[in-house]
C-alpha cells in the first residue's frame, strides 16, 4: 500500500472504523515507513483522548488476578517449547537433500535472519533506551541465539511436505532425512482468540499423536517444533486443527492443514 | 517492585518484551483504569468488559515487540488495542444478534450524551470527559457524526457510508476533519489549562 493512501486512512483507523483487512494493511506499512508513522500516532494521540469521554472506573481485582495467572502459564509454556532445541543433535552421514527443498529451506531461513536482524534492532534500541541489568540482556541474547539456532537448523537439507486444505492457510513441515526431528512452519492462518490454539496431529499405523502446539501472529505467521515419542518416519500423514489452548487428546475439529507423508 | 514503578510505561514495554512480569503488573497498574473504562463505556457491559481488559493486557504481553518507543508513547498504544478488541466484540455482538443496521440506528438517538450515558448513572462524570464533550461539540454537525459512529459504536466507513448515504471519500474526509479539528480544540483547551 502507497504512503497516499495509507494517509488516507489513517484517520479512519485511529477512530476504530476500518475493517480487520485494511486494518492490518495500515499496521504492515506503519512499522516500515517512518512519515506514516508520525501522522499515524497523532491521529491515535486524538483518539485515546475520546476514551476519556467515559467515567473513569477501576476494574476489579480479580481480573488482575485471572490476567497475571494467564501470563505466567504462557511464560511456563513458551520456555518449555523452547527446550528441544539445545538438546538436538543431528544425525552425521546426512546426503544431499531435494534441490527444490533445500531452495524452500534457504528462502526460509533467509526470513529467519530477517527476524534476527530484527531482533538484533531491538537489543541495539533497548540498550541505548533502557539502563537493562545484565541478566535482563542475557535473556535477550538468548532469545537471539535460539533464532540463529533456527535459522541455522533450517540451512540443512532435509525433506519437506506441503500443507493445504483450501482455507487460505499454507503450511510446510520440514523433516532431517532420519525424521528424528521436525519443523512445522505456517503462513496465512488467522489468528485465533487466546483461548484457542492450533494443534498439530501426525497419524501412522499405530495411531495418531499430537506433535505439539502454535499459534500465528497478526500476520498469520506460526512455526512449532515437533515433539514426537517416535521419528517422522512412523507416520503416513499430518495435519492441524484448531483446538483449546491447552491442546486435546484428539482432534475435536476439521483439519485446516492436511498432507500425506510419502518416501 | 520498586524499581518497575520508577521507570516509564515505555521502558517497561521494553522489559515485557523480554518476558518481565513484574513489567507487565506495573503496566496493568498505570492503565487498567483508563482500559477498562473505555471498554466498559462501549460494551456496557461489565463481565464482558473485564473479559476484554483481560484480553487487552495479554496482547500487550504477546505483542509488546511489535511497540516502537520511538515513534510513540505506550498510553496510547494500549488504549488503541483496547479500542480494537472492544469495537470488534461490538460488532460481534452486532452480528450475533442480528441488531439492525446503522440507517435503522440513526432514527434513534446517537449523541454522545446517549452514549456516555448508560454509564454515567454508575459513576460521575470526570473533568476530562466534559472537556472531550465540549471539544466535540465544537465539530461541525457531520465530522461529529462520523467521528459518534465510528469510534463510540464501531461502525466501519464502508457502513457509514452507506448508511448516511454519502460516498465514502466523503466520510474518509470528514474523519480526517473531525480528527484535526479535535486535535486543535483539545491542544487549546490543554494550553488554556495550564495558563490557569
Amino acid at each position: 500500500m502507497k504512503c497516499e493512501s495509507v494517509l488516507e486512512l489513517i484517520p479512519s483507523y485511529a477512530l476504530g472504523a476500518l475493517n480487520p483487512r485494511d486494518r492490518r494493511s495500515v499496521e504492515q506499512h506503519i512499522a516500515r515507513c517512518p512519515e506514516c508513522a508520525e501522522a499515524f500516532e497523532e491521529a491515535l494521540q486524538v483518539s485515546a483522548s475520546l476514551s476519556g469521554a467515559f467515567p473513569s472506573i477501576q476494574p476489579a481485582i480479580h481480573v488482575r488476578t485471572a490476567l497475571m495467572q494467564q501470563v505466567r502459564d504462557r511464560a511456563e509454556k513458551s520456555s518449555r517449547s523452547w527446550t528441544l532445541l539445545p538438546g538436538f543433535r543431528w544425525q552425521s552421514g546426512l546426503t544431499a537433500g531435494l534441490g527444490v527443498a533445500t531452495m524452500a529451506l534457504v528462502v526460509l531461513s533467509l526470513v529467519q535472519f530477517i527476524r534476527i536482524d530484527s531482533m538484533n534492532n531491538d537489543v541495539a534500541a533497548l540498550q541505548t533506551r533502557l539502563a537493562v541489568s545484565d541478566e535482563n540482556m542475557e535473556t535477550l541474547n538468548l532469545a537471539v541465539q535460539q533464532q540463529r539456532s533456527l535459522a541455522y537448523t533450517l540451512a540443512i537439507p532435509g525433506t519437506q511436505v506441503s500443507l493445504g486444505e483450501g482455507t487460505g492457510g499454507r503450511g510446510v513441515l520440514m523433516a532431517s532425512e532420519d525424521g528424528s526431528w521436525g519443523l512445522l512452519v505456517s503462513t496465512g492462518l488467522r489468528e485465533l482468540p487466546p483461548d484457542r490454539a492450533y494443534q498439530v496431529w501426525l497419524t501412522g499405523s499405530s495411531g495418531r499423536e499430537s506433535g505439539g502446539m502454535f499459534r500465528v501472529d497478526d500476520y498469520g505467521w506460526g512455526q512449532v517444533t515437533l515433539q514426537l515419542r517416535r521419528t517422522l518416519n512412523a507416520f503416513h500423514s499430518v495435519g492441524v486443527t484448531e483446538e483449546p489452548v491447552e491442546g486435546s487428546p484428539a482432534p475435536t475439529g476439521p483439519m485446516i492443514l492436511k498432507a500425506e507423508m510419502v518416501d | 517492585m520498586g524499581a518497575y514503578q520508577d521507570l516509564d510505561s515505555e521502558d517497561l514495554l521494553g522489559l515485557v518484551v523480554i518476558g518481565r512480569t513484574e513489567a507487565l503488573e506495573e503496566i496493568y497498574d498505570r492503565y487498567s483504569r483508563p482500559v477498562y473504562s473505555l471498554v466498559l463505556g462501549l460494551l456496557r457491559e461489565p463481565a464482558i468488559a473485564e473479559e476484554v481488559t483481560q484480553e487487552v493486557f495479554l496482547r500487550v504481553w504477546l505483542r509488546s515487540s511489535s511497540f516502537k518507543p520511538l515513534s510513540g508513547k505506550a498510553k496510547t498504544w494500549i488504549l488503541s488495542i483496547a479500542h480494537h478488541r472492544a469495537i470488534d466484540r461490538l460488532r460481534q455482538q452486532r452480528h450475533r444478534q442480528k441488531e439492525s443496521p446503522l440507517e435503522d440506528f440513526l432514527e434513534g438517538e446517537w449523541q454522545m450524551g446517549t452514549e456516555a450515558g448508560a454509564v454515567e448513572q454508575t459513576a460521575i462524570l470526570h473533568e476530562e470527559s466534559v472537556k472531550i464533550q465540549e471539544a466535540m461539540k465544537k465539530l461541525p454537525e457531520e465530522q461529529r457524526q462520523v467521528l459518534m459512529l465510528g469510534y463510540f459504536r464501531g461502525f466501519t466507513q464502508a457502513e457509514i457510508s452507506k448508511g448516511l448515504n454519502v460516498p465514502l471519500g466523503t466520510v474518509k474526509t470528514r474523519m480526517r476533519l473531525g480528527i484535526q479539528k479535535l486535535r486543535q480544540s483539545l491542544a487549546f483547551m490543554r494550553e488554556e489549562a495550564d495558563e490557569v
